[in-house]
């Protein structure tokens, strides 16, 4: 038997059971649309999380003094880790957070306190205005640079390019008045939270208005992406000798390592919720087996008398073995379309949410169907083909 | 070379501890171009060497030559493309696909001999047309009177030009008018050269035919020239 007629005895075979066909295919439709939407949406988280962590900086190190005899390092110590070859810059960094006032309203922002080689570290940029100087930090002045949300938050109904205005403007931060010297560039809102929502002060500053002298964290930028090794081997060299091998009282994290290990962290859980939602292909395939097994009882004569006008063994397994997989495939097919609807779907009804349809995904999830028609066809083809034509004959 | 050449043929069913003697030591040859009718009461193992004779079922000792080879060492396969190839089925219950046009129905033979859709379409047309059927080419069996579809049945076994016409019982389902009606048309494929087997209880059906092979109780009972 040719194998074009094959498929059109299984397509004919399926229309004719529409709905049982139709109910048959639901378990694969399910399985591969929500294996497509949920690898789909941990692609796109990874992808919004890798390009978030990329936009601070590739060649970004950071070092946080975690033990208890953790103090700031002295003005001596930051210029041994500048003078590193593999080093560019170092920013100290304190963080709090602190009550922006407006009229009535209150909004809570971050705050940052540093040194002006953050700007460059961090890879921040300043869109208005100017960045805090050394003469700010020297001086302790009260000047700050301020993110697009803390504005939006403040002035909503100002429009963004009245904020040049804004400059020289003073702004309250927990009842004490800053000047705004600058507006960061935006750098977006990702599901780690907006970068927008804060301002940047002098370290000075920063330390009478947060009340913390000491500084626990420390940026530092390597020269390029190829010295971030040798950053790290120093960095832990220098710390190592500062608390005589004490590894608990310091951590130093590249930014590649962060990384890598949110990016792996993301992988196995995308691949955890995938291979949930592959359970139920599997179920699905199952049903199609059932399926396939009663269609072939129903259809014992019909076996009984295609065998004996002379249909060969492998010429019924091949009927009921196709009327499987075209099964699992249109559903593997109808999945796929709704899956990727549906991925294009969340994005418009969550904000914040990425999500990202790789081919290589649609493909491998359709091959899986086919698979599964594979896999859960071939014992009830098996089992059709090895009937005998005179039992399959007279059977009622 | 007789188209059928069976000898010394056994076949025992084994219905759990019993044995029983479906067949017992037949022996029976066919010439090409005879028509010849096998007779005997239900239970008289008449469906059980029809069964053997048409390649459904293997004995289980004895020798079965067909067209010159030995069938009985055929396997499941080897068993089908016989059946597909030299040997064409009436059946009482006529066992037409009920999902398939009269034409498919007589296509399906050539479906499983893998020939062309172009080939099949022509040669079924022509054994439907040969049965007096042209006109309901395209009617399922549910859309055709009990003795269309016997004669639709009688295309699907013609369209192989198989040397051998099985008939079982093909006017038990079917009233004495049509069912005489049948009869002619097997008598005219007869004529035209092919070799008909018509298994029956009826004597008046058997009677039709040139020999008569009477069969009772698994054994041959009589095998004679049919009275004109």
């Amino acid at each position: 038997m040719k194998f074009t007629q094959a498929i059109k005895m299984a397509l004919m075979s399926i229309l004719s059971n529409r709905m049982r066909s139709f109910l048959t295919m639901l378990g694969i439709v399910i399985g591969i649309s929500s294996v497509i939407t949920l690898i789909g949406l941990g692609d796109g988280t990874r992808q919004t999380i890798t390009s978030s962590i990329e936009g601070m900086g590739t060649n970004l190190l950071s070092v946080s003094l975690t033990g208890n005899k953790a103090k700031s390092l002295t003005d001596t110590e930051l210029k041994t880790l500048r003078s590193y070859s593999s080093v560019k810059g170092v920013a100290p960094i304190i963080t709090g957070t602190a009550t922006a006032k407006s009229g009535t309203d209150s909004y809570s922002t971050s705050v940052e306190g540093s040194v002006p080689e953050y700007s460059s570290v961090r890879n921040i940029n300043v869109a208005i205005g100017r960045f805090i100087t050394q003469d700010d930090v020297d001086n302790r002045y009260r000047v700050i640079d301020v993110g697009v949300e803390v504005l939006q938050n403040i002035y909503p109904d100002m429009k963004v390019s009245e904020y040049e205005t804004l400059i020289g403007k003073t702004i309250s931060l927990n009842g004490s008045s800053f000047e705004i010297v600058g507006i960061l560039e935006s750098k977006g809102t990702s599901i780690l939270g907006s970068s927008d929502n804060r301002v940047i002060m002098p370290q000075t500053t920063a330390e009478r208005f947060l009340q913390s002298k000491n500084v626990k964290t420390y940026y530092i930028e390597a020269k390029s992406s190829d010295d971030v090794t040798q950053a790290t081997n120093d960095l832990n060299t220098f710390f190592t000798q500062k608390y005589d091998g004490d590894t608990d009282q310091y951590r130093v994290m590249s930014q590649s390592e962060l990384l890598s290990t949110s990016s792996q962290t993301l992988s196995t859980l995308t691949m955890m919720l995938a291979g949930i939602a592959a359970i139920s292909l599997i179920v699905g395939g199952i049903g199609i087996m059932n399926i396939m097994l009663v269609s072939v009882t129903e259809r014992t004569r019909e076996i009984g008398i295609r065998k004996a006008i002379g249909a060969k063994r492998q010429d019924i397994m091949l009927q009921f073995l196709i009327e499987a997989v075209v099964v699992s495939c249109i559903g593997g097919l109808v999945g796929l379309a709704l899956g990727a609807g549906l991925s294009l779907m969340v994005p418009m009804i969550i904000t914040g949410l990425n999500v990202s349809l790789s081919p290589n995904v649609m493909l491998m999830a359709f091959a899986f169907s086919a698979a599964v028609g594979i896999v859960f066809g071939i014992y009830p083809a098996g089992k059709a083909s090895k009937l005998k034509p005179i039992d399959a004959l007279s059977y009622e | 070379m007789p188209l059928i050449e069976i000898s010394h043929l056994n076949k025992i069913y084994e219905l759990g501890e019993n044995k029983v003697n479906a067949l017992n030591d037949i022996n029976l040859n066919v010439e090409e171009h005879e028509f010849v009718a096998i007779i005997g009461p239900s239970g008289s193992g008449k469906s059980t060497l029809m069964n053997i004779i048409g390649c459904l079922d293997i004995a289980t000792s004895g020798s079965y030559r067909l067209n010159g080879t030995e069938i009985n060492d055929y396997d499941d396969n080897a068993l089908s493309a016989v059946r597909n190839k030299t040997i064409g089925f009436i059946f009482q219950k006529f066992n037409l696909l009920s999902k398939l046009n009269a034409l498919e129905n007589v296509e399906l033979p050539l479906v499983y001999q893998g020939a062309g859709s172009k080939e099949r379409r022509e040669r079924a047309i022509e054994a439907l047309k040969t049965v007096g059927l042209e006109n309901r080419m395209r009617h399922t069996p549910a859309e055709l009177s009990g003795g269309q579809q016997q004669r639709v049945a009688i295309a699907r076994a013609l369209v192989t030009n198989p040397p051998l016409i099985l008939a079982d019982e093909p006017t038990g389902n079917l009233d004495s008018n049509t069912g005489s009606e049948i009869l002619t048309m097997l008598k005219e494929l007869n004529a035209r050269g092919s070799t008909v087997l018509l298994i029956t209880h009826d004597n008046t059906v058997a009677s039709q035919a040139k020999r008569i092979v009477r069969i009772k109780d698994g054994c041959i009972d009589s095998d004679e020239e049919a009275n004109p």
